[in-house]
Order: structure tokens, then C-alpha cells, then sequence
């Protein structure tokens, strides 16, 4: 079949590999209908990842066909539409049976190397490197799914189109779950860094879940655009300086919560002190570039909450401990427990709460894909969200 | 007692050949004096008493701790008895003395080998893990798992607080006790040990890097 392998720091080709197939009796093989590009992604394709080896298949968002099942799959029949959540999950552990899926237990056959770098190991993820478990990925012709009586949602609704759940693998839920860790209350005021796929459903999310404003910020305008679409207000951080534009706005309060949409690549308006991180990250004294969370803990009102889920990968400079602690500021992060939102998240998509689908603005066919990373990286042609389709 | 087992083979037989002899010199110095062709006198008498003690406190200093320096010292030890041989051998007595000899180089040999070889890294492992069931269930599929092929070390199994299921400590002498435990919790849990494209025989140790890609394997592997 064919796959998107990356091949390398800024490489990611298209390459003829083995059919996958059953291994174990939990197994399912989809054949992939849609997959989409994530920021994530990037992260890889930029080579801040640890623990990629040439060849890897990419690809943690997808949905498809059920083409064969282990024996033990009871729950899907070859034919189903399913969603694919990007983290696997036994369902059976502790951390699951706490809905703590991305913290499965049992999933991440490296755990060991897990283990080593982050403490204590965290579930398998799907085409995201050795230390989440050295799985092919689906952005792909065929995947195979372990754990698939736990993780796929069969889709039975054919009036949905694949690009409107689609996003139910990761970036809707990943958005949803930053806002659900603000724990919004009547008036209060959220604060999103990064209008990218997942800032813009952090932005759609916190109105779906009761905000009184939400605040948007990034750089590139084709972006906060997006963001106002969906009823946020904007800031430009090249523009204006976004602590004080922040106090300004909330009553000199600031955001009662903030969501940290960026991660690990974030970019800095000055860029003094963009270089300095970029530097520091380029000569491995940090893996992260962290600009973003830094400010998102600084501008945050006291006593609020600073909800991460942009992605950082290991260690980052500079954390301004004495705004946190002496603020009374709590920290909520974690890579999306993706199960656990499927079937409300589909619910609302059903009832017209929101369409996923707005974030697309790039469709291509799976061939296409080393193209889609440098056009996404690049931030290339008002790039925001590429859907492949195999 | 040290806390950590070693793996220390030649270090554990020297430990006890050292034990073994000095208790023989200790208990019957003049037999084991007639035996190295050395003449039966008091002075050799004291002399062989004093060298059994010296065995076998080098051979409790050596299985308490394996430290290098004590085979050292039984090194010198060694070149201490050969001195010995030669000024107190018995004329007519030389085929005995000369095999006694042999003996102690021979031992010298083994005794230099393990001396330059350093302090074995502390292999015992101990693992823990909580088993997400109850703890007559991990009993006996720990027993099932294991029967006929015997447990890989020592297990305990107590029952962890608000229902988390079972707390396991398992500890092993050959470095494994990690993976042991997660295949275990793997399999009780589950139902199978957790492959990936990039680990499709079921491997994942630090051991085993680096990995294959994680694409979909041949068949035929």
C-alpha cells in the first residue's frame, strides 16, 4: 500500500510498504477514507520529536471502512464507518477506567523509553514516534487499529460527511477538552493562544461550554479571521503587546483562564527573544520554545487557569515560577483523553451545535502529502487544516 | 548483607572455594599440611591455622560484597602460600608440594581473572506495578502463566487501596524484572502482550533499541 513515511528532518515521502494486518485478536484493519495533517504533525516533520525512524508511517488523524477484525472485536462488523481516536487504549487499566485514555496503561509497547523520558509512561498514539509506541500511522491506504472494540465509533449517521467527523480523531475533542480544564463560569473570559485548528475549536468550544468572551491571539491574519468567524476577538501579537491589550480588555483583571493552543514551536514577537529560544531549542538546552505558555501563565487572572494542549515534547526555559505559584494560578494539561468526547462531541455535531468542517482549507489527495507539510509549515496559501484523502 | 544480588559467578565460586579451604586448614592443619608435602611442625601448624583464617575471612568479605579488592587480596594471598610451599617443603616430599603448586596458580590464575575484571554491575531488578484486578486473580494468573516454567524471581502480591486492584513487586536476578511485570500487567489486563508495526514481536525493552520503522511488517517476518 501506499504511505506518507517521514524520511527524515523536513521529509516526509511517499512510499510503497507492506499491507498492515491482524496481530493481535483486538485488532481491526480500516481502510483509511479521509486523513488530515496536525500541528502535531509538524512537530515531527520539524524533527523536535524524539524517537522517529526513517520510514515511519505518519498520521494520528483518520477515519475509514472496517475491512477485517480480530477475533475478539465483537462490537464492529467489516463494512463500518468508524472514527479512529488518535490515542489507543485497552480500556481496561486504571488510567481508562478513569477515562484517562491517553494515559492508557497497557498501550505503548515502549514504555520503557516512555518511562525514561517523562517519568511515567503514556498511551500508544498512532504515527507519532517510538516513545508513544512505534505505530504506523494513518495517513495511509490501510491502518492497523489495536484495541479497535474500545477506540473506533462507528459513524451510522451517512447524512455526515466524512470532513464533518473527521476532527472527532483529535483536534475538536483536543480543542473542547482546553476549554472543558477552564472550567468556565457565568461572565468569564478565555483567553486562546494560537488561532490554529485546535485554538479555533478552543475558541468554539469555550462558547459552546458558556464564555462570555473569548480572546484569540496569533500572528498570521488569515487565521484570527478565522477566529473572529467563530465570535472571538482577536490580537495580533506583532501588532499590539498582549499583556497589556489583555488587561486592557478584561477591566485590568485579566483572562480568567487561558488555553496554551501552541506548544512546543511557539514564535515570539520581539525577535531578540525569539532568537534566543530558537537558539537555545536549535542547540538541543531546550526542547521547547515556550512563549507562549510563559505568557499564557503570566497574563492569566489570579487564581485562574492556565489549560495546556499545545504539545511539548521535553524541557523548557525560563518557566516564570514566581507569577504561578505566588498567583495562586493552576495548571491543567494533557494530551486529549479523545474517548471520552466522541459520542457527546458527535451529539452536538448532530444537533448543529457546530460543523468541524470549517476549519479545511486544503484538500488533497494522499500523494499529495509531502507538498501539504511544507505548504502547512510554511503557513503557505492561508494554510490552516489539510485533509487527504487516500 | 548487601541489598543487591550479583551476578558474580566465578566471583561466588572463589568465595566459597575460599571459605572451604580455610576451614580445612583451620579444623586439620596438619592434614592438610602432610597433604601440600609441608613438614609437620608446630611452627606450620600456627602457620597453616593463621592461613585457613585468612581464607575464610577473604571468603566472607567476598560473598557478602563481591568488591574487586578482596579478590585482590586473595591474589596476594596466593603469592603469600606459594612463598610459604617453597620454604616449607619436605625433602622427598616434592611430587606433593609440586601439585600443591599447580594448585594455588591455578587458583591465582582464576583469582586474577575476576580481579580484572571490576565490580559486576548489580543485576537484581525490582519492579512494581498495580494489576488493575483482584489479588487472587493475579495469583493465579501469574501461577498459570508460569506453571511448569517457574517464576522468574520473587513475587508478592498485595491487594492496593480503594479497589486500584493488585500492587506487584516482582525482583529478579537477570535484569528483565521491568519487562517481566509490564508484559505480565499487559496480559492480564488486556489479554495480550501490546504489539506495534515497529515491535511486532512483542519487544519494547531499552534493550531492544533501535527499532524497526513503524510501518506494517513484511509477512514473511
Amino acid at each position: 500500500m501506499r504511505a506518507a513515511c517521514w524520511t527524515g528532518i523536513n521529509s516526509v515521502e511517499i512510499l510503497d510498504v507492506p499491507d498492515p494486518r491482524i496481530l493481535d485478536p483486538r485488532d481491526a484493519i480500516v481502510r483509511v477514507t479521509s486523513t488530515a495533517i496536525c500541528g502535531s504533525d509538524l512537530h515531527l516533520y520539524d524533527g523536535y520529536i524524539p524517537a522517529m525512524r526513517n520510514g515511519d508511517v505518519l498520521g494520528h488523524e483518520f477515519m475509514g471502512e472496517v475491512v477485517e477484525l480480530g477475533s475478539a472485536v465483537t462490537n464492529l462488523k467489516v463494512g463500518d464507518r468508524v472514527i479512529v481516536p488518535f490515542p489507543i487504549a485497552c480500556g481496561a487499566c486504571n488510567a481508562c477506567e478513569r477515562e484517562l485514555y491517553s494515559l492508557c496503561e497497557n498501550s505503548n509497547p515502549n514504555a520503557a523509553l516512555a518511562e525514561k523520558m517523562f517519568g511515567y509512561p503514556t498511551a500508544g498514539i498512532f504515527g507519532y514516534s517510538h516513545l508513544t509506541g512505534g505505530f504506523a500511522g494513518g495517513q495511509a491506504e490501510y491502518v492497523r487499529v489495536p484495541f479497535a472494540d474500545i477506540g473506533p465509533l462507528k459513524i451510522e449517521d451517512d447524512t455526515l460527511t466524512d470532513e464533518q467527523v473527521l476532527f472527532l480523531t483529535d483536534i475538536f475533542p483536543t480543542g473542547f477538552m482546553g476549554a472543558e480544564m477552564c472550567e468556565i463560569s457565568e461572565g468569564d473570559i478565555i483567553a486562546v493562544w494560537g488561532a490554529g485548528p485546535v485554538g479555533l475549536f478552543a475558541v468554539a468550544s469555550a462558547y459552546l461550554l458558556g464564555a462570555h468572551r473569548v480572546i484569540a491571539i496569533d500572528r498570521f491574519p488569515y487565521r484570527l479571521e478565522m477566529a473572529r468567524a467563530r465570535g472571538a476577538e482577536v490580537l495580533n501579537y506583532e501588532e499590539v503587546d498582549v499583556s497589556e491589550a489583555l488587561k486592557d480588555m478584561t477591566g485590568g483583571r485579566g483572562p480568567d483562564a487561558c488555553i496554551d493552543a501552541v506548544g512546543m514551536e511557539a514564535h515570539h514577537g520581539t525577535p531578540l527573544i525569539n532568537a534566543y529560544d530558537r537558539v537555545k531549542q536549535g542547540l538541543r538546552l531546550q526542547t521547547e520554545r515556550g512563549h507562549a505558555l510563559r505568557q499564557a501563565i503570566t497574563s492569566c487572572r489570579n487564581g485562574g487557569i492556565v489549560s495546556v494542549v499545545g504539545v511539548y515534547g521535553g524541557f523548557m526555559d525560563k518557566f516564570p515560577t514566581g507569577s504561578f505559584m505566588n498567583r495562586s494560578l493552576t495548571l491543567k494539561a494533557g494530551q486529549c483523553h479523545v474517548h471520552r468526547y466522541l459520542r457527546p462531541l458527535l451529539q452536538r455535531i448532530q444537533d448543529r451545535e457546530i460543523d468541524p468542517s470549517f476549519v479545511i482549507t486544503h484538500r488533497m489527495t494522499l500523494d499529495e502529502a509531502p507538498r501539504g507539510y511544507e505548504i502547512f509549515k510554511h503557513k503557505q496559501d492561508d494554510c490552516t487544516k489539510i485533509v487527504l484523502t487516500p | 548483607m548487601s541489598h543487591h544480588e550479583h551476578h558474580d559467578p566465578l566471583g561466588r565460586a572463589l568465595g566459597w572455594f575460599s571459605v572451604g579451604l580455610g576451614a580445612a586448614q583451620l579444623a586439620m592443619p596438619d592434614a592438610v599440611n602432610r597433604m601440600v608435602g609441608v613438614r609437620a611442625t608446630p611452627t606450620a601448624r600456627r602457620v597453616m591455622r593463621a592461613m585457613g583464617a585468612r581464607e575464610v575471612a577473604a571468603g566472607v568479605a567476598i560473598l557478602a560484597t563481591h568488591r574487586t579488592v578482596f579478590f585482590w587480596g586473595r591474589v596476594a594471598g596466593d603469592v603469600l602460600d606459594l612463598a610459604l610451599l617453597t620454604l616449607g617443603r619436605s625433602p622427598g616430599a616434592g611430587a606433593r608440594t609440586a601439585g600443591a603448586a599447580a594448585a594455588v596458580v591455578g587458583a591465582t590464575v582464576a583469582d586474577v581473572m575476576r580481579s580484572v575484571s571490576g565490580d559486576p554491575a548489580p543485576s537484581h531488578t525490582r519492579a512494581v506495578a498495580t494489576v488493575n484486578r483482584a489479588p487472587d486473580e493475579v495469583r493465579r494468573a501469574w501461577d498459570d502463566l508460569h506453571a511448569g516454567v517457574g517464576t522468574p524471581g520473587s513475587v508478592t502480591f498485595t491487594e492496593a487501596p480503594a479497589g486500584q486492584g493488585t500492587e506487584v513487586v516482582l525482583e529478579t536476578s537477570d535484569g528483565h524484572a521491568r519487562d517481566e511485570l509490564r508484559r505480565f500487567k499487559q496480559l492480564v489486563e488486556t489479554g495480550h502482550v501490546v504489539r506495534s508495526d515497529a515491535t511486532p514481536d512483542a519487544g519494547g525493552t531499552l534493550q531492544q533499541l533501535p527499532y524497526r520503522a513503524a510501518q506494517p511488517a513484511e509477512v514473511s517476518s
